[in-house]
């Protein structure tokens, strides 16, 4: 733990690690509608002062499970980042855990003293200021004002905020409510800390003290749980990543594992009713027929994999087109890479020189040796086109839907970056060089 | 180091776990009251007009409206062996304290609701903490009080010392009530302005402004009334030292330190489900 910290909170054994939190089989369940939901809470209130056998267990008219059947360890000195769309059931795990909403199936048990820091603080009264929010939560972690008087000034120096302690929360932004909340935390150092989504709303400085805050006090045998969307985050201060997908646990494992399959979600359209991907329902898409008094049909177009299972970065992939040709021509053929959102045009290629064609069935196929694509979610389009004209035969993916098709990535930090900051190239043996121009080395004199 | 357990089942499924837990929140919530009625004291009256003039501005205004009553002969208060503003007054002072009690567990929960939502904070601290604002308050009306019996020369029999019971029974009846509330409080709104209903009515019907009548609708409506005869018995303790309802009055207050206890565990359970719909 840090110098700054109340030294000597932590007994965890070193031999054996420490179970803080264990959850078992939880299951939490919501109801959509706010009558509906009120009338079952005072039905649950006064069947619970009477009943002695669980009570629902089971959903109602209007219920839905915000969580289902999650279950997990965290020991002493580790750190796990809570991943998942919006509505996958982070927040409600983290308060399952403080205790603040009763489980609907399951068990939970925690050992020590445990805190949850989100935008409101350590549950921060924005009427009080910020001084007075300090003695109040280090009174709900049961630590005593002599002692917080000992730290009260590392407290506010860490925070940042020293003009505006004596100033009620309300008055504070985002931020400032964060670090203040983050600082006491990291100084009164809970045994289990749960961080819901809130150390990215400082700013870059603030979140490096915090990771480096937060890495401290994992050492001095803190647990942390950290909710958030922010892969770097997690990826820094993390050393295990759970994915929340509609309550369920999908992934409990290494946290770049982890955190490239958040953002592979994260990119998905949850809903693209117009979209196809062979590699996902392997059903080609509907392309429309050629234009009235066309020569030439698509009959299916797509990409595929080179000498390998899937579609991946720096791998060989093949563009093809199956057409149907009435009578022979001359053609020439192209081929459009795009977001997936289908708005932007990452590149287009085709073969410029006329080639003829036959009458009947056949295929065209353009191979890119080393895809340049970063891992994600992409759409093409295909177009055959008369080269005397320059008007299009027949096109794929145009007025209907285009073809989608996803890229993989290794499992690296550095493919992470690229899917978090949706880049769309990787560029491959890159050399990097550094140039010493009169750079002389300079120590910093104690 | 502390282990919690949490299941699906109810508290009381486990009874002796669920007075355990009771115990040790109630010990480890001490603390955390003191910061609270620390906090509450300093700053109750941050953004208030009057500030804490209005302890004893608002018994003394209710004692002003009876006098005037009184002297424009709406009410006929003749039967009474003290001056009938000290007798109005030491009404006002029982009854706001029963009514302080009330609204301590209902607008404690209401205001605390995010710390009760965010941190494992224990309920009992916010009741707590807030009884010390009441205890406070109780003493501003107190000293009020003395010096008004001062002024008017009337003299403090030996039975005043044994006025704290009838005001900690009172206190006590009025928390009891407050407890059973501030759970729906939290999930219906409208319960808190009824209730500004329901406590206008029951002042009307307690002897607060004039005896209780001993025939009648109204003699027999007030003396159904649980508080009667422990407001009554108080206000005599205070005043004359001659009691008229003594068996009465210990059987009620008997009843109120049993039902704060009750009503106590009762809130342990509710609440926890109560406030579900706050975090959602």
């Amino acid at each position: 733990m840090g110098t700054s910290g109340i030294a000597g909170k932590f007994r965890g054994s070193r031999t054996k690690p420490e179970v803080l939190v264990s959850v078992r089989g939880a299951w939490r369940k919501f109801c959509h509608d706010l009558n509906r939901s009120l009338r079952y809470t005072a039905l649950d209130a006064a069947q619970s002062l009477f009943v002695r056998s669980p009570i629902g267990s089971t959903l109602r008219p209007g219920e839905f499970w915000a969580l289902r059947d999650v279950s997990f360890d965290v020991v002493r000195g580790e750190s796990v980042g809570v991943m998942g769309l919006n509505g996958a059931g982070k927040s409600t795990l983290l308060r399952l855990m403080l205790g603040s909403l009763r489980l609907s199936r399951g068990e939970i048990v925690t050992s020590g003293q445990i805190a949850m820091l989100s935008e409101h603080g350590l549950g921060f009264d924005p009427r009080l200021s910020g001084r007075e929010n300090v003695y109040v939560a280090a009174a709900v972690l049961e630590i005593s004002r002599q002692r917080v008087d000992q730290v009260f000034d590392q407290i506010v120096a860490f925070s940042g905020i020293e003009e505006f302690i004596d100033s009620p929360v309300r008055a504070y932004s985002s931020g400032m409510r964060a670090r203040l909340g983050f600082s006491l935390a990291m100084h009164l150092e809970p045994d289990i800390l749960l961080v819901d989504e809130v150390l990215a709303v400082g700013d870059l400085g603030f979140q490096r003290q915090c990771i480096n805050h937060a890495q401290r006090y994992l050492k001095g045998g803190g647990s942390l749980v950290l909710v958030s969307h922010n892969p770097h985050l997690v990826q820094f201060i993390c050393d295990r990543c759970l994915l929340l997908d509609h309550g369920g646990i999908v992934y409990d494992g290494e946290v770049v594992e982890g955190v490239a399959r958040y953002l592979q979600a994260a990119r998905t359209p949850p809903t693209d009713p117009l979209a196809s991907d062979a590699s996902i329902s392997g059903v080609p898409p509907r392309v429309p027929s050629a234009p009235a008094n066309s020569s030439v049909e698509i009959l299916d177009f797509g990409i595929q994999p080179v000498g390998t299972e899937t579609l991946h970065t720096g791998e060989s992939a093949r563009v093809y087109v199956r057409y149907r040709s009435l009578r022979s021509v001359d053609i020439r053929w192209g081929f459009c890479l795009l977001t997936c959102d289908a708005e932007t045009v990452i590149t287009c290629e085709g073969l410029l020189e006329p080639f003829p064609v036959l009458a009947g069935d056949g295929e065209l196929a353009g191979t890119v040796p080393r895809l340049p694509l970063a891992g994600g979610r992409y759409a093409l389009r295909v177009a055959i086109m008369d080269p005397h004209t320059e008007l299009p035969f027949a096109l794929g993916g145009f007025h209907t839907a285009p073809r989608f098709f996803t890229v993989g990535a290794d499992t690296t930090i550095r493919d992470n970056y690229r899917m978090f900051t949706h880049d769309l190239i990787a560029l491959e043996d890159l050399k990097w060089e550094r140039l010493d121009l009169g750079a002389t080395e300079v120590t910093e004199s104690s | 180091m502390r282990t919690v357990i949490r299941t699906h089942e109810p508290p009381l499924a486990r009874p002796a776990e669920f007075f355990r837990s009771v115990w040790r929140d109630l010990r480890r919530s001490l603390p955390l009251a003191v910061e609270i009625a620390r906090r509450d004291i300093r700053g109750q009256y941050r953004s208030s007009l009057l500030g804490p003039t209005v302890i004893v501005l608002s018994p003394l205004a209710i004692t002003a409206v009876a006098i005037g009553f009184r002297r424009s002969g709406i009410l006929n208060v003749d039967f009474i062996s003290v001056p009938y503003p000290l007798f109005v007054l030491v009404g006002v002072v029982l009854w706001t304290t029963l009514l302080d009690a009330m609204n301590a567990p209902i607008h404690g929960f209401m205001a605390e609701q995010r710390l009760l939502a965010r941190t494992n904070a224990p309920p009992e601290a916010i009741v707590l903490g807030k009884l010390g604002t009441v205890f406070l308050n109780i003493l501003a009306r107190g000293t009020v009080l003395l010096l008004v019996i001062v002024w008017y020369r009337v003299p403090i029999p030996a039975t005043a010392v044994l006025a704290p019971v009838g005001l900690l029974s009172l206190a006590s009846l009025g928390m009891s009530i407050g407890l059973v509330i501030a759970p729906i409080n939290l999930l219906y709104r409208d319960i808190s302005w009824m209730l500004i209903t329901v406590t206008t009515i029951w002042f009307f019907f307690s002897p607060v402004y004039f005896p209780a009548p001993s025939a009648g609708a109204i003699g027999a409506i007030m003396r159904l009334n649980p508080i009667t005869p422990v407001l009554s018995d108080t206000r005599s303790l205070i005043l004359t030292g001659a009691v008229t309802s003594l068996s009465r009055s210990l059987l009620i207050t008997l009843s109120a330190f049993l039902s704060v206890v009750v009503c106590w565990l009762y809130v342990r359970v509710a609440l926890a489900v109560a406030m579900e719909q706050v975090n959602e």
